[in-house]
């Protein structure tokens, strides 16, 4: 194949992965504008949630075609997130401007830095004392999420990618649910039971 | 900080899940909206390296023959090295520089050695969003457990929101500074969250991973944690020191650049340089990839061996050799450098305006924190004057290169604490609450 040949072929893959692109930013900026009138609406339409949303997938698919399978999509998505920054910063613009009223003041509490400050002392304290116990636990069950798979002849790359990722993915999932879950019974279940089954995991694997 | 919509969906859930995104708030805001601010800037690196160095020749291509011969200038200067690199210059980095152990030189377009690579700010910078100046794998380690915040924050945002659709649009303008302030949070919020979970997940991960790399080398390789990352990155072949002619890099480029002209070679690495066991790997990137480059490896004499994978081999490596574009944004050029530029500020500005909207909703309670509330200004002010400021020692006084982490830390805290002992004012907030008084 002759140079001019692959320019030719080069300019036509050019411009096909720039329809694609145009394309893909019609489909996304129309089921951007779909969205935000059916959200706009008292009464909202299925129907066109619906077709808001499949033409922001479709969008995606079509930059994939535009700019390479993984990062196709990644250019979609930044482009969409762009694109619905730009429809809220419109919903922005058609406010009304602010009416200056007065707003009613309650009358400042004694000491109120100091309980400011008392609030941030214990939150540090929390963080500090509930982020390492929980990377511990998180550590622990990642290594064992690593040691199933491969055990269960999982290709290594795989294994281990899987193993780097969910680590932090457990991680904040512990934190989360440390702050919020209730049952102190449940916790302690999940807390002490699935790092002890993944540290027994670990063990069986490694003798 | 998503009060409003709390109030309409009282769901037990979303508030125990708005208690904990406004604990881990109040805890991470500062330390996270450094690294947000040096991450943000770090993606311009490359400009800001060009922008420091801009006085070197520029070369926009580098043959065969003067990689040869850059590689050769280069073991001049360190013959022991055991790893020597070429920076092939690129589009957006019209540079070549030969990198070994001890030394980083910039070369010509003919392969002739120039002055040393010196850019103090460009590794301010990186060292401060990689490391926040502390001990490199500590610091790395410190990093990335914010990073597992910032996902965690992420994640409690949207289950505090369970109208988060239903709201994607609504930027109340009109209303209190309180209400403005959670829908400028929230909107930013969500329509950046493929940008901000990915970042926060792949900066934890790589930070991450030498813990768990410590771990599973312990268990799997005998101690042995560089042998974890093989099945991803290859392995080195076995060391032989006798000595033998540098490897053939005129063939290996002229190999790559016939059979896979399509791809852009940025990086020529040799392995035990001049030894019987020398290793030539070219890295060279593949545009309509996310992967940073595939791997081209070759034996002394320039012969194409295999590849490792990165762009066609198993997921796991695929992914793995991702997550720095995925990361700094460097995927697509100058468009979506300034994609992620726009998404950074809006992160640093998710994160101030939450804590904004912490100190309204104390200042409405009758609960001011002046003194914090200043503090976090002097720390929103601080990072960026300290930037300026550590940039314009660099450029003024060479000397103190080696210095700026440590200036810049005293500088923010300097900061941080004149703003704390300001004399009391009617502040900001305080204006936004009387409005008419003013």
């Amino acid at each position: 194949m002759g140079i001019s040949d692959r320019a030719s072929i080069s300019n036509m893959n050019i411009v096909i992965d720039s329809v694609f692109a145009l394309v893909g930013l019609s489909s996304g900026m129309i089921g951007l504008l779909l969205l935000y009138n059916s959200w706009s609406q008292t009464k909202r339409s299925p129907v066109l949630i619906g077709s808001g949303w499949a033409l922001l997938l479709l969008s995606l698919f079509l930059w994939a075609y535009a700019g390479g399978a993984d990062r196709g999509i990644a250019l979609g998505l930044i482009v969409n997130s762009l694109l619905a920054l730009c429809f809220v910063g419109y919903s922005a613009s058609t406010q009304p401007p602010r009416k200056q009223k007065p707003a009613r003041e309650k009358s400042p509490k004694q000491k109120s830095d100091q309980t400011g400050q008392a609030e941030w002392v214990k939150a540090f304290g929390y963080i500090i004392f509930l982020g390492p116990v929980c990377g511990v636990i998180a550590f622990a069950i990642a290594m064992g999420i690593y040691q199933t798979l491969d055990m269960a002849g999982t290709e290594k790359a795989n294994s281990l990618v899987s193993g780097l990722f969910a680590f932090p993915i457990i991680w904040a999932a512990i934190v989360i649910f440390c702050l919020i879950s209730r049952c102190k019974h449940l916790k302690m279940a999940i807390l002490v039971g699935a790092p002890l089954f993944s540290v027994a995991l670990l063990l069986a694997g490694n003798k | 900080m998503m009060d409003i919509d709390q109030q309409v969906l009282p769901q037990p859930l979303a508030k125990r899940a708005l208690s904990a995104h406004h604990l881990l708030g109040i805890a991470i805001s500062a330390v996270l909206y450094i690294i947000c601010f040096s991450g943000t800037v770090s993606v311009f690196k490359e400009e800001i390296q060009l922008w420091e160095q801009s006085g070197e020749q520029a070369v926009t291509f580098l043959s065969s023959e003067a990689a040869q011969l850059a590689a050769q200038n280069g073991m001049s200067i360190d013959p022991n090295t055991a790893h020597l690199f070429i920076h092939m210059p690129t589009e957006q980095n019209h540079r070549a520089i030969v990198e070994t152990d001890n030394k980083e030189i910039y070369v010509d377009r003919d392969g002739n050695l120039g002055p040393e690579v010196d850019r103090p700010w460009s590794d301010f910078l990186i060292d401060l969003h990689y490391y926040l100046h502390l001990p490199k794998s500590f610091g790395m380690i410190v990093v990335a457990i914010f990073g597992v915040f910032l996902f965690a924050m992420s994640v409690t945002g949207f289950m505090a929101h369970p109208n988060i659709f239903k709201d994607a649009f609504a930027f109340r303008r009109s209303k209190s500074e309180q209400i403005k302030q959670v829908d400028l949070h929230n909107r930013l919020a969500v329509w950046t969250a493929p940008f901000h979970i990915s970042n926060s997940l792949t900066g934890a991960m790589i930070g991450l991973a030498v813990l768990s790399a410590a771990a599973i080398g312990t268990l799997k390789y005998d101690g042995h944690a560089e042998a974890v990352f093989e099945p991803v990155f290859g392995a080195e072949p076995e060391v032989d020191s006798t000595p033998t002619p540098l490897a053939n890099i005129i063939q290996a480029l002229n190999f790559v650049a016939s059979k896979h002209s399509s791809t852009v070679p940025l990086f020529v690495i040799l392995h035990d340089p001049g030894t019987r066991g020398q290793y030539l790997q070219i890295m060279s990137e593949h545009p309509r990839r996310l992967i940073y480059a595939e791997k081209y490896n070759f034996n002394g004499n320039g012969d194409f061996i295999d590849t490792v994978g990165s762009a066609d081999g198993h997921l796991g490596q695929q992914i793995a050799d991702s997550v720095y574009k995925v990361h700094f944004g460097q995927f697509g050029g100058l468009p979506v450098k300034l994609a992620f530029g726009i998404f950074g500020i809006s992160l640093l500005y998710i994160i101030h305006a939450g804590m904004r909207i912490y100190f309204i909703k104390r200042m409405a309670k009758g609960h001011p924190s002046q003194n914090l509330e200043r503090s976090w200004m002097g720390i929103i002010c601080g990072v960026p004057a300290m930037f300026l400021f550590t940039l314009a020692i660099s450029l003024v006084v060479p000397a103190a290169d080696t210095s700026l982490g440590i200036i810049f830390w005293i500088g923010l805290v300097v900061i941080v604490i004149g703003f704390a002992l300001r004399p009391r004012r009617r502040t900001n907030l305080r204006q936004d609450l009387h409005p008419s008084r003013d």
